[in-house]
């Protein structure tokens, strides 16, 4: 399941919403985050869902993608928010081996798990659409980040990947010579998934020195000189894009007050 | 343009405190020179100092003594560094550690763009930069290229990545390439792309290339050759001199290519008498010239026999029509084959056709969409099925040793294994024991810390960790790749006595074409993940390149079996399914009339 994790891997398409400029998409993910802290009624939900199918349509990312990319995160969501059901109080419930689920406690469980799953099915969409160098690059400019913390943020992203793929060999190996992670008490399970840090750790530092080798053979020196081969321009689409951001949260705002 | 003189380099060791504990010569005295455009070879056995020396001559090292003028410019002058390192690119062995960028665009631009290089320009650059390094088709116009730009790097082959970082060097106009192992850990096609693109940027635009390789096939390509050992230069000559029958090359942990070693067999039979050649088509042309009358018209390419082999499955491997991959895109479709018990198999396939996917699923580490794998009549995904008794019975050796080392010292990692499966202590320390002595490691090596070991050390202990689980069937992943010459017949020594003495099976992915030749008897081929060969070693090779018939795909058959097609084509009736080099030269004589 590790190796399934896409996240922050961009996803390759022609799309409007791959096109538009990095710094409206991550404020708009930003505005739509805020919107769904607001409130927790089913008509604003019911709305910002709306809107997210409207995105993913525009973004050309088949929704099995996201699906596959964050159903590891999505099942701790699940398993974490479940402890809403028992922990609320209220009148009437049912029981559940011994333990009693309060139908408030039902329905806050379900907000809780709705809101986390548009909060994640929406930043995930925002790492699909744009490179981790748009990425990054709009971020320096959101947030007035130095170069060097903006090509820290870069580098990290694309070693997550290296991470994940790196900890798949290695389980791997120690799997073919009669380790195992599935079996045994949580202590034994530990003490597998342990041996299997150090290994990573080194590996990782190695690689990552490589890396650098080959960042400074190209001459990288930090942010400073630096030009950029695509820098970021607003053109017309951005502008109708800040448009209807702004609409959007005008909505969301009046259906918070609302209802 | 590149000027060296008396240069010395040296690594310290240094314990926690910072104390020296060791020191180690890595280069000394070294002269050295290169003309601009210039092609230079830098060959040398692993630890021979040469990757030392190409740090120095991109200035990731800075030497302790000697001096390094790089294009006029004192390299050992803080100030020249960017100026050094613009006009000395550099490409690194292992492509998936030195590329920067997500996107093809992003990462050839990031040199560049370091240098400040404006924004239209830019552009211009990268696309230029992606046709130079044969990223796209010569003539697929800017079009094609700007459509390349714009692609995953992570969706890449090995060979593209590497040439998307030649591509990035390119992007920074530089006078010099220094190539760092760069084809090492590529497929045979690739490799030779690889290199024949390093000789178009060579004889077009002029650029310097120095290639720092052990592939002794690579150096052919060279002007002059630099030969190091123990850090020191022991010959610098052409390739007429370096490859003279009195160079010793094996004392210095190399070899000579293949092609020179079929030069002296015909030599001897005298077959030609001309001692200058060093390629497959000078080879034909010379010995059409040489007897014209053992040529014929409407000579024709035999057609490959494909035999139907039966087995025993109750003592094999058994795939039986697997696939695997999620959704649309198939990695491995519908692949049956068995491996029977004692047998000798060479995996062969392109970088990136499933084959590591495929060996994974014999010991259950992968599971199949579809299709099933039996060992020894059991289905090893079967819910009932022992699966650490399965994965003691089947060995798999990864590619990257550093990936399967876990102990803090060698003793530490080889015992490993044998503690997971639960035998007694004093039973796991005398397999560990017997492992490191199969493997031909000293005594003293137990307790060596993993970081201390070379290269070639690793892979051993690698391997010995897996034959401490007493494997019945011994899978390896590329157990030759990054190893000099003597280091590679070294361990294919190992295996062969593994496979001979020991009576393990062995199944063994390698891009070493030469290796399989003359060690396996059965070869698997997959391609584009489908198996479409499965039989006698010759034969699979012969019909690998019948089915292409072209050109670029001759570097994926032995050279003696180039030359015998080569000389089938140009009308010579000679056998041309045959893969032994004195097997084959006979097969030459025979034909001559």
């Amino acid at each position: 399941m590790l190796k399934d994790i896409t996240l922050g891997q961009y996803y390759s398409a022609d799309s409007l919403l791959h096109r538009l400029d990095p710094r409206l998409k991550i404020r708009a993910t930003i505005a739509y985050i805020i919107l769904l802290l607001l409130d927790r009624n089913v008509a604003l939900f019911g709305t910002l869902t709306l809107i997210f199918l409207g995105t993913v349509a525009l973004s050309k990312v088949p929704v099995a993608h996201i699906l596959r990319g964050t159903r590891g995160i999505l099942l701790v969501v699940v398993l974490c928010s479940a402890i809403n059901i028992f922990t609320t109080p209220g009148t009437g419930g049912v029981n559940v081996l011994g333990l009693t689920a309060t139908y408030a406690g039902i329905i806050k469980f379900a907000f809780v798990v709705w809101r986390m799953v548009l909060m994640i099915f929406m930043s995930s969409l925002l790492m699909y659409t744009t490179t981790p160098t748009e990425l990054t690059d709009g971020l320096e400019k959101c947030f007035h980040l130095s170069g060097n913390v903006a090509m820290g943020i870069t580098i990290a992203m694309r070693f997550l990947s290296v991470l994940s793929q790196e900890l798949d060999r290695i389980m791997k190996a120690q799997e073919a010579r009669g380790a195992s992670f599935h079996k045994g008490g949580p202590v034994k399970r530990l003490k597998a998934i342990s041996k299997v840090l150090v290994p990573l750790f080194q590996n990782s530092i190695d690689r990552a020195s490589n890396l650098g080798e080959a960042m400074d053979a190209r001459c990288y020196v930090g942010g400073k000189g630096r030009t950029k081969l695509k820098p970021l321009v607003y053109d017309s689409k951005d502008v109708i894009g800040y448009v209807v951001v702004l609409l959007v949260i005008a909505l969301g705002v009046f259906l918070a007050i609302k209802f | 343009m590149i000027k060296i003189r008396d240069l010395a380099f040296e690594y310290f060791d240094r314990d926690e405190e910072g104390n020296l504990t060791d020191m180690i010569n890595a280069i000394r005295g070294i002269n050295f020179d290169a003309r601009k455009g210039e092609f230079i070879g830098v060959c040398g056995k692993n630890g021979s100092g040469k990757s030392t020396f190409a740090r120095i001559l991109n200035r990731l090292l800075v030497p302790i003594e000697g001096t390094v003028v790089i294009g006029g410019k004192d390299a050992l002058d803080e100030d020249n560094i960017l100026d050094i390192r613009k006009s000395v690119g550099m490409v690194f062995q292992n492509p998936d550690d030195q590329l920067i960028g997500s996107v093809v665009s992003e990462d050839v631009a990031f040199g560049a763009e370091n240098l400040g290089v404006a924004q239209e320009e830019l552009w211009e650059r990268v696309i230029t930069a992606v046709e130079q390094a044969g990223l796209v088709a010569y003539g697929a116009g800017t079009d094609g290229a700007e459509k390349y730009a714009d692609r995953r790097i992570n969706e890449l082959s090995g060979g593209e990545k590497q040439k998307v970082a030649i591509a990035g060097v390119l992007a920074m106009k530089p006078q010099c390439i220094v190539l760092d192992e760069s084809t090492s850990m590529l497929d045979p096609k690739s490799r030779l792309e690889i290199i024949k693109t390093m000789k178009q940027l060579n004889e077009k635009l002029g650029i310097t290339i120095i290639m720092i390789t052990h592939m002794m096939e690579e150096l052919l390509y060279a002007d002059t050759i630099y030969l190091l050992h123990q850090g020191k230069l022991v010959a610098k000559g052409r390739k007429e001199s370096i490859f003279a029958k009195d160079s010793n090359l094996f004392d210095y942990g190399l070899d000579y290519p293949e092609i020179v070693k079929i030069r002296e067999i015909l030599l001897e039979n005298n077959v030609i008498r001309d001692k200058s050649i060093f390629t497959v088509e000078d080879m034909v042309a010379r010995i059409k010239k040489e007897h014209p009358y053992s040529f014929e018209l409407n000579v024709k390419l035999p057609e490959p026999m494909v035999e139907h082999r039966k087995i025993d499955p109750v003592n094999a491997i058994l795939v039986d029509k697997l696939s695997c991959g999620y959704g649309k895109k198939k990695v491995l479709e519908d692949i049956s084959f068995s491996v029977g018990k004692g047998e000798y198999v060479a995996v062969v396939g392109a970088t990136g056709t499933g084959k590591s996917t495929l060996l994974q699923h014999i010991p259950a580490l992968l599971k199949p969409l579809s299709g099933t794998v039996y060992v020894d009549g059991i289905d090893v995904n079967d819910r009932t099925t022992d699966i650490q008794a399965l994965r003691c019975k089947i060995g798999y050796v990864f590619q990257y040793a550093s990936q399967q080392l876990f102990g803090k010292n060698v003793y530490e990692d080889v015992v490993f294994g044998p503690r997971n499966v639960g035998v007694s202590e004093v039973e796991a320390e005398k397999r560990a024991y017997e492992a490191i002595k199969l493997v031909g490691l000293p005594d003293d090596i137990y307790d060596m810390p993993i970081n201390k070991l070379s290269g070639g050390q690793r892979k051993r202990v690698a391997l010995a960790g897996v034959l401490a689980m007493k494997p019945e069937y011994l899978i390896l992943d590329e157990p030759t790749s990054g190893l000099d010459p003597v280091g590679k017949r070294e361990m294919l020594d190992i295996i062969d006595a593994l496979h001979r003495e020991a009576g393990i099976t062995i199944i063994m992915v390698t891009h070493d074409v030469e290796a399989i030749a003359e060690r396996a008897d059965r070869l698997i081929v997959l391609d584009g993940g489908r198996l479409s060969y499965d039989g006698d070693v010759a034969m699979g090779f012969y019909k690998q390149w019948y089915d292409s018939q072209n050109v670029a795909d001759m570097a994926q058959v032995p050279v003696i079996m180039q030359l015998l097609i080569q000389l089938r084509l140009a009308g010579m009736p000679v056998d041309c399914v045959e893969t032994d080099s004195l097997n084959g030269v006979e097969n030459i004589i025979k034909c001559i009339r």
